[in-house]
């Protein structure tokens, strides 16, 4: 009880007791709370700025995240049918239109020098559209070639496509030849005309060897290659016209003596 | 009525204080600022550390004012708010050291007759203690705090409390002795 009273007297006293603090103890604290002030606007601008940014990152975000939405859905893209050809695919069905021309002209030379065009118009027209579908079916590869051969070899043009004037060349010669000899004659055996298509079959691969020597690759040539492969060889098909020439010849010199 | 009146203005000069009015504030500082300078020169030895100290807590009481609910006294809520500070002061500026030892000590006793020792006296004797015993000592015989809320706030066992209270009363008992025998030119 004794410590207690003692505790007690000085507590009483310490009570009692007030300390003035200096006079600019208030300043002092005047500053401290307008710096905490401060700080605390800055604190809460710093936190609208922060709220602010991930609000507009999540803005910019969202507006991403749709453009990606719509990248990624497929659309539908329709492709024209027609295409339009290239100017060297131009050139080249051209060339191979004329080169069609041509070689209808020349048939048609031939057989206009035949008489008997009423009677032989079918057989000539049959003859001219097989000449025709043999030689569509290589002008088409042709294309396809000349397209090809551009982009490996970087060959432009489509001159180098080589003309069928050789081979022409020969049918006109094999066919002078046939009429020649009936003429002299006076009939025709098949050996004799198997000898000439012989003949001049290999002067025509003769012809080709000179060209491989030279160590050209020529594609038009390769794919000749193919073509006859594919369709009756060449040889069948001018057999098959001389002897049609030689049946419509036939009859139009038995009509004239009759 | 008086008191009615003041506690009235009180409460206004609170809530005008919440609202950062300076002059409200300074009223108020004005009010409990000599006393509570007191109460941080009971912990702190030096009266311009004890005045930091207090100033540091007036900041602390101007900015968690809202948080003050008028239910006990605003002086009390103030008071404990500078035990804290003063406690934190002196942490910071060097680590307070609390013997650890639970040592058996029986209710000490300090023997004065004389009653007519000063405030200044008791005041020196407080700060001849050791920073452990005396914050102890203030704390349990001045402020009234039990000894499990001094363990809480210094973050101490309630032993290791009790046996600071018994050291500084023994300390000061011997002081007072001390006091006594030069007061009486012995």
């Amino acid at each position: 009880m004794e410590s207690n009273k003692f505790e007690q007297d000085i507590k009483n006293k310490l009570e009692k007791r007030t300390i003035q603090p200096t006079a600019n103890s208030w300043d002092k604290l005047t500053r401290l709370l307008q710096q905490k002030e401060h700080k605390k606007n800055y604190k809460f601008l710093w936190l609208i700025g922060a709220a602010a940014s991930v609000v507009g990152i999540l803005f910019i975000n969202s507006i991403f995240l749709k453009e990606d939405i719509e990248k990624n859905t497929p659309t539908i893209v329709t492709v024209p049918e027609v295409f339009k050809e290239d100017s060297t695919i131009k050139v080249a069905s051209e060339a191979i239109v004329n080169k069609e021309e041509h070689i209808e002209k020349k048939e048609v030379n031939i057989y206009k020098t035949n008489a008997s065009k009423i009677t032989s118009k079918k057989s000539i027209y049959n003859s001219i559209n097989k000449k025709k579908e043999v030689v569509k079916s290589p002008t088409e590869f042709a294309l396809n070639a000349v397209v090809n051969n551009e982009e490996i070899s970087g060959v432009k043009k489509i001159e180098n496509v080589p003309d069928f004037t050789l081979e022409n060349q020969k049918i006109d010669s094999l066919i002078s030849q046939i009429k020649d000899l009936k003429v002299e004659n006076k009939g025709i055996e098949i050996s004799e005309i198997d000898a000439l298509l012989f003949k001049a079959q290999r002067e025509l691969t003769l012809q080709k060897i000179v060209d491989e020597s030279i160590k050209t690759v020529d594609a038009y040539k390769l794919l000749q290659d193919v073509e006859a492969d594919l369709d009756k060889s060449f040889r069948i098909k001018v057999l098959e016209t001389l002897k049609l020439n030689y049946e419509n010849m036939k009859t139009v010199i038995a009509q004239r003596n009759n | 009525m008086k008191i009615i009146q003041l506690f009235k203005n009180e409460e206004r000069l609170i809530k005008k204080a919440i609202q950062n009015n300076r002059d409200a504030q300074h009223y108020l500082y004005n009010l409990h600022a000599p006393k509570m300078l007191s109460v941080c020169r009971y912990y702190i030895k030096d009266v311009q550390f004890a005045e930091e100290a207090m100033l540091n807590g007036f900041l602390k009481v101007f900015t968690h004012l809202n948080k003050f609910e008028n239910k006990g006294s605003f002086e009390g809520w103030i008071r404990r708010i500078m035990v804290r500070e003063s406690i934190s002061f002196l942490r910071k500026q060097q680590p307070i050291e609390f013997s650890r030892e639970d040592i058996e000590f029986k209710n000490y006793v300090i023997n004065s007759t004389d009653s007519a020792i000063d405030v200044a006296q008791i005041q020196h004797l407080i700060d001849l203690l050791p920073d452990g015993y005396r914050i102890v000592f203030v704390m349990y015989a001045i402020e009234g705090y039990k000894h499990h809320e001094i363990g809480k706030l210094l973050n101490i066992s309630e032993g290791t409390s009790k046996s600071q209270l018994f050291k500084a009363r023994r300390i000061l008992q011997q002081k007072i002795i001390k006091l006594n025998k030069t007061s009486n030119g012995i």
